[in-house]
């Protein structure tokens, strides 16, 4: 069997449109994820037994089932609840809720490796907890985590093809409709396996240079 | 007349769990006065020094700062509770620290380092703050180190830079806490040299340290500790020629005897 491009070049705007879609998911899901995260670790610290309670719970339940379960019971066990959520925002917020739980844990090691006389001299100039969390502690955790941050957000990029499950027309989807519509398989999943590879090599070489000049101040 | 006492301990005391570090120190410290903690390592210099800025909470007694209670608050039946985390932040933003480990902030140049709590924290202008860490950089001779990070600065330049920081609240008091300790001995003199400058400009000073030609030629009073009590307190020429306690004279006679 000979490989036929016609068909997938014609195809590819329309596959574009679903990249765009994937990195709209992707980006928002780490964006929030982030936040999640930065809530989960002060929230571990609260004095409210019961906000320390749901935290650990809900840990062990992202950890504990599979992202693609997650995805499917934002979806459609929502509804059941009376949350009746759209396709993206039900998307997005299933993936951010699945990487808040690892992007805590990563801010957790960020913040073990500031040294705590740094918060001393924090304190002794007469700076409150919420001015130390935002100026000293919070923008060196970003820094710490950039790379780890990153292979979270390339992880995103490729798990939101499962989000082509409850029927979000992002990359994957758009490649099965193009199926359905061209009957030539191989050449599109070859197609689509090559876009989300372009989109996590460049987001290699972005967060390379980004690494760099956000260390600048490491030596 | 004797200027009044800017620092007031009384009755201090402070538990790591089982182990009773300050046993019930009372201490006074004049505005204007400069006063050296010595002592061999344990002895509670450093949970003193900490104490009077709050950055450790003493377990029993009573830290004044010209006459406001820091940390914890004695009712007229000697209870104590905590003060608010806001007067607490007053009080210790009138009192200046230099630390051991220097403990700048790594993701600010020099610079940011000192306007950091002018601005946040006094409400300083941008402008203003900057004008101020000009002249506190010219104070500490580094005026050329600006925009460096301190990982580009030597030991001495980040400790002289902590002490501009410490400075750039206007503090009535500072406090340092074995500020050479952690220097090669070749960087030592700088720091100390941008100490002494600040004694003759009349600052009052409690220093933690070791060094006893540092001592000698700026303190107006040894307190020397022990085992988490004061043992000796005494001028530099009395403390270091006429000591009069067992203890004194053996940390001393160990401590002069250190192979430099």
């Amino acid at each position: 069997m000979t490989l036929e491009w016609k068909y997938v070049t014609q195809a590819l705007p329309f596959l574009w449109e679903g990249t765009l879609v994937t990195v709209a998911a992707s980006v928002l899901a780490l964006v929030l994820g982030l936040l999640v995260g930065i809530f989960v670790v002060l929230g571990r610290r609260s004095r409210f037994k019961v906000l320390r309670g749901l935290i650990i719970a809900y840990m062990s339940v992202v950890r504990g089932t599979p992202l693609f379960i997650q995805i499917l019971i934002v979806y459609y066990a929502l509804p059941a609840l009376g949350l009746d959520i759209p396709r993206f925002e039900a998307g997005v917020i299933a993936l951010s809720l699945n990487s808040g739980a690892y992007i805590s844990e990563m801010i957790r090691g960020g913040l073990m490796a500031i040294p705590k006389g740094q918060l001393d001299a924090a304190k002794a100039c007469g700076m409150r907890s919420s001015l130390i969390w935002r100026r000293i502690t919070l923008p060196q955790v970003l820094v710490l985590i950039l790379p780890p941050l990153t292979m979270e957000f390339t992880g995103l990029l490729k798990s939101s093809a499962l989000l082509s499950v409850i029927g979000l027309v992002e990359l994957t989807r758009r490649a099965q409709q193009v199926i359905g519509e061209t009957l030539r398989s191989p050449e599109v999943w070859l197609t689509t396996a090559a876009l989300y590879f372009v989109m996590c090599f460049a987001l290699g070489a972005v967060t390379r240079r980004l690494e760099k000049s956000a260390a600048a101040y490491r030596l | 007349m004797t200027p009044p006492p800017i620092i007031r301990v009384r009755n201090l005391h402070k538990w790591f769990g089982d182990a009773h570090v300050l046993k019930g120190i009372d201490l006074e410290v004049k505005a204007g006065e400069k006063v050296c903690i010595m002592g061999p390592s344990g002895s509670g210099k450093s949970t003193l020094l900490r104490c009077l800025n709050f950055l450790e909470e003493s377990s029993k007694g009573i830290v004044l700062l010209d006459d406001h209670p820091v940390g914890y608050i004695e009712d007229a039946d000697g209870k104590r509770r905590r003060d608010s985390e806001a007067n607490i932040n007053r009080l210790r933003a009138r009192m200046g620290m230099v630390f051991q480990s220097f403990n700048l902030w790594t993701h600010m140049t020099a610079a940011a380092n000192i306007m950091e709590a002018p601005i946040h924290v006094g409400g300083l202008s941008r402008q203003a703050a900057d004008e101020k860490a000009r002249k506190l950089l010219k104070l500490v001779g580094l005026e050329d180190k600006k925009d460096a990070y301190p990982a580009r600065l030597s030991g001495g330049q980040q400790q002289r830079i902590a002490i501009a920081r410490a400075l750039a609240m206007d503090p009535e008091v500072m406090l340092f806490d074995e500020p050479t300790s952690a220097l090669d001995p070749e960087l030592v003199g700088e720091v100390l040299a941008v100490m002494s400058e600040l004694a003759r400009g009349g600052m009052t000073m409690i220093v933690v340290t070791h060094d006893m030609g540092f001592a000698r030629a700026v303190a107006d009073r040894i307190v020397f500790m022990d085992h988490g009590q004061v043992v000796e307190e005494a001028p530099p020429s009395v403390f270091f020629e006429q000591p009069k306690n067992e203890r004194t004279i053996q940390f001393l006679a160990k401590i002069s005897s250190r192979p430099f």
